[in-house]
């Protein structure tokens, strides 16, 4: 009989101190929440190993096809939203993932180095401007 | 380690491999974060540093973020995998050597642990800092995972005959 798995089973389930864990996760839950749910962001820009590849405004249909070598990605901008539409890399967590129109929201591609993130135009512009406009 | 040891962590280490590699096939739980999963290998894990101890829970660990990712067909995520494994496995092994919280704890910590260091590991590979942005919901999916995870281990615990592995 080992003294640590004895010492567990013979521990009650909940504790004092296991409700500071559980608060620290209610907060978490809230700012999570809070982050992912501010407006809704005007542009896409889409990252490529590091570097901008192009930014695109959600009001306009298109599909933006990105091709290197063996790596295609097909991103789609749809009626306000941007999802993947296809991609040939290995786990295609990026083609499930759901459509997105929210600032901050990404649709990431790992395997091929592929970020796709909503951003809201008019912080870019405060930022520039100083809030002038 | 005695020959009883070795067999207990063999047999281990093929469940945390079925569970790993069942997992990868999954389709995603949540579609708005596609990379979150359970981790319910972890499991393992935890029954593991309970029963077998460190060391054996050690090697579970390093075999399984290498193995499963290439049963998955996915080796660039052998190196997300062992930075976050490895750090909840010494964080693990830090709250269990204490002894001041309950498993359900330990396991939701090491589980908040697992999704930081790999949102660390995401930041420095892709060196784009926007998936910060996710790094409270998935820090509260994997608390919330971690939790689930410590109430089957300490209900395990509790039916398991103890024969069997000591």
């Amino acid at each position: 009989m080992n003294k640590t798995f004895s010492f567990y089973k013979n521990k009650k389930l909940v504790t004092t101190a296991d409700y500071f864990v559980m608060a620290i996760l209610a907060v978490l839950l809230i700012v999570g929440i809070v982050l992912l749910s501010l407006p809704g962001g005007g542009e896409v820009k889409i990252y490529q190993n590091d570097s901008l590849y192009g930014t695109y405004s959600l009001s306009d249909n298109r599909t933006i096809t990105i091709y290197t070598e063996h790596e295609t990605n097909i991103i789609v901008i749809e009626s306000g939203y941007v999802y993947m539409s296809d991609a040939n890399c290995g786990n295609q967590l990026c083609v499930s993932h759901s459509k997105i129109n929210k600032a901050h929201h990404q649709i990431i591609c790992a395997p091929h180095g592929i970020v796709v993130v909503v951003v809201d135009n008019k912080s870019e512009l405060d930022a520039i401007t100083g809030g002038a406009v | 380690m005695n020959s009883k040891k070795i067999a207990l962590t063999s047999i281990l280490l093929a469940f945390a491999l079925i569970i790993g590699t069942i997992e990868t096939l999954l389709p995603p739980i949540i579609p708005a974060i596609p990379y979150f999963r359970l981790g319910l290998s972890n499991l393992v894990v935890l029954f593991s540093m309970l029963t077998a101890g460190a060391l054996p829970t050690a090697l579970i660990v390093i075999a399984k973020s290498i193995i499963v990712p290439m049963f998955a067909g996915n080796p660039i995520m052998i190196i997300y995998s062992l930075c976050a494994a490895l750090s909840a496995y010494f964080v693990t092994l830090i709250l269990i050597k204490t002894k001041r919280l309950g498993l359900l704890s330990v396991s939701a910590i090491a589980a908040i642990t697992h999704n930081v260091i790999q949102i660390a590991v995401a930041v420095f590979m892709t060196s784009s800092p926007f998936v910060l942005y996710y790094l409270p919901i998935l820090a509260f999916l994997g608390g919330l995972a971690g939790y689930a995870i410590g109430y089957i281990t300490y209900y395990t615990i509790q039916k398991f005959p103890e024969k069997l592995i000591f």
